[in-house]
């Protein structure tokens, strides 16, 4: 089996041969290595690095494993580093490249150029810096090595370590100066909050400038068409980029998620046991909701309608009345459960089904959100009394107090479940003024249905979805347009993207002209504001299927990201959305006349 | 026409144009100026990060400010409170000069935010997050807005000083936990404040400058003004920064500030003195009596120095204030400064309705008329107040050897509990002012008379123990333990209000 050899030869026309691929003992030892070889700088910054890495763990609590998964990184990229820093070292010590020559070995390479007379053939003279492993199978080589260039070209423009310093200081410096309200609890969902955010952002941004800018500017200064005229299809060529792109932002996520987890474990570890607890019950973890299955209606429905009908048969004769007959019906059943007169009680019942056996000994709480008769923004606080548990047994018993219209969470113990894992809850309504309790969302219950370190992990690789369909609009407007068109179509995509609120709001108005603003709706139905519905639905609907994965919301509420909604979240903003985009892209950017003027 | 002639015919509009604008725009400067719209000003001590951004932002700081409010008002919709303190500090930091948006935040933190969380612990740190807001931030950079002043002494006196939040006792907990260190009886000692000598006495300056910005030297002119204030209760910060809002503030914003005045004063009357319960070792609060004079002086002084058309309101305050007086030194025992007070009432305001002072009216008819109103009005610290007054006045009675008078004073006192707390019996309102047990009460007010004092003749005392059969080391606090027999004499609990009957 033959490899690539770069030959190297100083004034005094003694020669190297370094192998291409993989240097095993490079990352075996280390900076060891980097030390033996002379690479003095190189090696300090290596074990700099080491110590740093290994103490961010140590103040994070990570186990050992952990640790090990990091030393086993750092070796492989010395390992991967391996030739090009052999070469910085031969390079050091007076000697310069001559040639590459595939052989089986040093040897046999110096030997094959021995052979002609010390004078390097054409073919040998080429030097590629980036060669694709002869692992990646030949079909998709052209892919591997534009995603390689694409890498390469983000380290040239200095990208890689701008924003990397940026997302470390994010991850640093925030919290050093955020505001919070004074509680672990507060702190931490904040600092959760506003990092996430702004490591979305910052690559959020960068992904679209690279994207534009790596496939544009490469039509732009004739890269592109000398690219093009190799044995690779333009769609790898556009794959490679977007596939370049993802295994940077993927790096990038992968360093700044593991220093903020560390970071929120360091801070967490620092609070006093009772704190840790709360921490860790209500933030630090991942937890399920469960409600109530709504009652069916219909038998009692049935049954009422029958009555009226049977009371009123005269009078209720159009299928119109019937129809606003049973409707009202069914709303009166419903008011009836949600509401509660002064005095009175209400009991729900929330089924844990499978999931009771792994209750014992789990905290669990209630987010209830109730709505009174005071004036809409009262926030007069309402009493209720709360009986918990099971109804067969004593219940757990407690009394407080919370403002209305929107939800409040409190614990309610442990191990409340009865035996056939159904979770009673009682309500009392201590107040002179009844309230009603939405069936949406008056009452759920938060279980812990997993670990913080796995759903932190889910919110990341959907981050990661995020950034794939940035990249994917990125490429596809640099598809055609040049560099700053296409960075202003993108920003515009990214921005109509952004703004579903606005096109809720012209659907739920019905139209954009003539808004009265007594009613909030359109004043009179015109071709404009039919139209404007029309499209602005379906660009809703569209939006709908691809933005409802927030994953920051979900980890700084300690919310379960599910596997199920994570695979969602891949094959909709990933395969459904970043697939058409790249389909788009890839079919416009095949078509393009390169040789063109812009 | 030419394009020569164009560009100079351009030019010439041009150059007319700028002229006559240089007329508009100082009457726009001065319209400025005037109405208070400008922001174009640097703000005064400002750190160099805010004067930058406001500067630097221009137009782009409105926007922002906007974003940043409907993020605000979105999240709370949701119920996610805990960007609520950074959102707060970024609009008003945006908007620095605006008096609104400060105050804006300040109250939807301490009075809606709070109350969203069950957990009155939880309550507190909205509570005090809306002060420091308001207190640190927006006095800094608007020191002469009266309504900002005025924001904060409300959140003092109202929030913290009244009962209508479940969580009243622990604010007023909370604070005096605060204040205590500083303020260890609740008296300034302001030799050493405003001449700090020792590491203490300088550190206690620090932390007062620093901490709760707040200046000596007003302090001592609220105490000479309207003391003695026990610092630590929230009436006393009321009252201070109503008088530095005084101060600050144009002569036309102040009669809002000098109301706010009126208000804490009454409050500290009702429950203005801190007293350790010798039992629980919390803190307890009397009425303070002392401020009597004091205050109402400083009644006169607002009336006299207020416009015709402002000083009925004043004047209702001062009719209110002494009503009050009279019938807590009539309840405490204090019948001559009772008589004094009730005289005083009647020459200043005569007889009728709104004194509520019938033509045969004496002191003491007048006094027991309050109780009997205050019990309708199911007013708790009144009730307290009344209940305290008649257990004092009882056992005084026993100890001067008037066994018929004990016996109607207790009787009387367990009656005005018994009706007070069958009206409040509702669980609303249960918890947040239902009385404690009576027993709890006579103890309390035992212990307070039975407490060593120099003042006090001991021989009084022993009467009072021998006449209650209690030992004679009973209310002595030689130990933390509660003394043996601690329960006042002859009376049982009281049923705490329940929930009503399941079904």
């Amino acid at each position: 089996m033959t490899s690539h050899f770069e030959i190297y030869e100083n004034d005094a026309r003694e020669q190297v041969a370094l192998r291409r691929g993989f240097y095993w003992i490079a990352a075996l030892l280390g900076w060891i290595w980097l030390f033996a070889k002379g690479l003095w700088v190189e090696g300090i910054v290596m074990v700099m690095l080491n110590a740093l890495g290994l103490l961010l763990l140590y103040l994070g609590q990570a186990g050992w494993g952990l640790g090990a998964v990091f030393q086993v990184g750092l070796g492989l990229g010395i390992g991967f580093a391996g030739r090009r820093l052999a070469q910085l070292s031969l390079e050091h010590r007076g000697y310069y490249y001559r040639c590459t020559i595939e052989a089986r070995d040093g040897a046999g390479a110096i030997a094959k150029l021995a052979a002609v007379g010390g004078n390097p053939l054409p073919e040998w003279r080429a030097r590629r810096m980036f060669v694709v492993p002869d692992v990646v199978p030949r079909s998709v080589r052209g892919l591997a090595a534009v995603m390689l260039l694409t890498l390469k070209a983000a380290f040239r423009f200095r990208l890689v370590v701008v924003l990397l310093v940026l997302l470390l200081a994010v991850v640093i410096l925030l919290p050093v100066v955020i505001k919070h309200d004074g509680s672990a609890q507060g702190f931490t969902q904040i600092l959760i909050t506003y990092t996430l955010t702004s490591i979305t952002s910052l690559l959020g941004f960068a992904t679209l400038w690279l994207a534009c800018g790596t496939l544009a500017r490469d039509v732009e200064d004739a890269t592109m068409q000398v690219v093009c005229t190799k044995p690779i299809p333009r769609w790898q060529i556009w794959l490679g980029k977007w596939a370049g792109i993802m295994v940077l932002n993927g790096a990038f996520l992968a360093i700044t998620g593991t220093a903020l987890f560390l970071l929120l474990n360091w801070k967490a570890s620092g609070l006093s046991p009772a704190q840790q607890q709360v921490l860790r019950n209500e933030v630090l973890v991942a937890r399920g909701t469960l409600k109530e299955t709504p009652p069916d209606y219909e038998a009692d429905v049935e049954k009422l309608y029958q009555e009226r009908l049977s009371q009123n048969a005269s009078s209720i004769t159009d299928a119109k009345d019937r129809k606003f007959l049973r409707d009202q019906i069914l709303e009166g059943l419903k008011t009836g459960d949600q509401y509660i007169p002064p005095g009175q009680y209400r009991i729900w019942r929330i089924r844990f089904g499978p999931l009771a056996g792994l209750m014992k000994d789990k905290p669990l709480q209630l987010r209830v959100k109730y709505y009174s008769q005071d004036s809409p923004g009262s926030s007069t606080p309402h009493r209720f009394e709360w009986n918990v548990g099971s109804e067969t047994r004593k219940p757990k018993t407690f009394v407080n107090s919370f403002g209305p219209e929107s939800p409040t969470t409190f614990n309610i113990g442990t191990n409340l479940l009865a035996d056939d894992g159904v979770l009673s809850v009682l309500v009392f309504n201590l107040n002179e003024r009844p309230v009603l309790f939405p069936p949406e969302d008056g009452l759920e219950v938060l279980y812990p249905a997993g670990f913080f370190g796995p759903n932190f992990a889910r919110g990341f690789v959907i981050i990661a979805c995020w950034l794939a369909l940035l990249a994917a609009i990125g490429l596809f407007a640099a598809s055609k347009l040049q560099f700053s068109v296409a960075a202003f179509v993108s920003m515009g995509i990214l921005i109509v993207g952004l703004s579903s609120g606005t096109l809720k709001q012209v659907v739920e108005q019905k139209g954009i002209v003539g808004i009265d603003h007594n009613t909030g709706q359109v004043s009179a139905e015109t071709f404009i504001n039919r139209t404007a519905v029309a499209f602005y639905g379906g660009v809703q609907k569209l939006l709908d299927l691809i933005t409802g994965y927030d994953p920051v919301d979900a980890l700084s509420t300690g919310r379960m990201i599910t596997w199920g909604r994570l695979v969602q979240a891949l094959l909709l903003v990933v395969g459904v959305a970043g697939g058409g985009f790249a389909s788009l892209g890839i079919w416009i950017f095949t078509r393009r006349e390169l040789a063109a003027p812009i | 026409m030419s394009p020569r002639l164009h560009k100079v015919i351009g030019i010439g509009l041009l150059v007319l144009s700028l002229g006559l604008s240089s007329f508009l725009q100082r009457g726009l400067n001065r319209d400025r100026e005037r109405l208070g719209i400008t922001r174009t000003t640097v703000i005064s001590n400002a750190p160099p990060v805010l004067a930058f951004t406001t500067v630097a932002l221009g137009a782009f700081r409105g926007l922002i400010a906007n974003a940043l409010w409907i993020r605000a008002n979105d999240l709370q919709e949701e119920g996610k409170y805990f960007e609520a303190v950074q959102l707060a500090d970024w609009i008003t930091k945006l908007q620095p000069g605006l008096d609104s948006p400060w105050i804006f935040q300040a109250w939807n933190m301490a009075y809606n935010i709070s109350v969203k969380f069950p957990e009155h612990a939880d309550r507190w740190l909205w509570v005090l997050r809306g002060i420091e807001l308001l207190r640190d931030g927006g006095l800094r950079y608007n020191p002469g807005k009266a309504l900002m002043y005025r924001e904060l002494a409300w959140f003092y006196q109202h929030k913290i000083g009244q009962n209508l939040d479940d969580a009243h006792s622990l604010y007023k907990t909370r604070w005096f936990e605060k204040m205590n260190p500083l303020f260890p009886n609740g008296r300034a000692n302001y030799a050493r404040l405003l001449k700090p000598k020792t590491p203490e006495d300088q550190e206690r300056v620090r932390r007062l400058t620093t901490e709760f910005k707040m200046d000596p030297r007003t302090m001592q002119k609220v105490d000479e003004t309207y003391g003695p204030v026990d610092w630590r209760l929230p009436e006393a910060s009321a009252i201070y920064w109503a008088m530095t809002g005084i101060e600050n503030s144009p002569n036309q914003d102040k009669l809002p500030l000098r109301r706010t005045i009126y208000q804490p004063m009454l409050g500290t009357l009702h429950h203005g003195r801190i007293i350790t319960n010798r039992i629980t070792q919390l803190p307890d609060l009397r009425p303070n009596l002392d401020i009597i004079p004091n205050a109402s002086r400083a009644y006169e002084d607002a009336i006299g120095t207020e416009s015709e058309e402002n000083k009925g309101h004043i004047q209702r305050a001062h009719r209110n204030f002494l009503k009050d007086a009279i019938y807590f030194l009539y309840a405490n025992n204090r019948q001559a400064e009772a008589q004094k007070w009730f005289n005083y009432l009647r020459q200043k305001y005569g007889i009728g309705p709104e004194t509520g002072i019938d033509p045969n009216a004496t002191m003491e008819t007048f006094a027991l008329g309050k109780i009997e109103e205050d019990v309708n009005e199911t007013s708790r610290d009144r009730v307290t107040q009344a209940i305290q007054g008649l257990v004092a006045t009882a056992y005084d009675q026993l100890a001067q050897g008037d066994n018929d008078q004990y016996q109607g004073l207790e009787k009387m006192a367990a009656k005005v509990y018994s009706v007070y707390q069958t009206k409040v019996s509702l669980p609303s309102q249960a918890q947040r002012v239902a009385l404690p047990p009576l027993a709890e009460i006579k103890r309390d007010v035992l212990l307070d008379m039975l407490r060593p004092d120099p003042n006090v003749n001991p021989e009084y005392q022993a009467r009072l123990r021998t006449e209650l059969n209690l030992p004679a080391t009973f209310g002595v606090p030689s130990t933390n333990a509660a003394p043996a027999g601690a329960s006042a004499p002859g009376t049982g609990t009281t049923p705490a209000t329940g929930t009503p009957a399941k079904p």
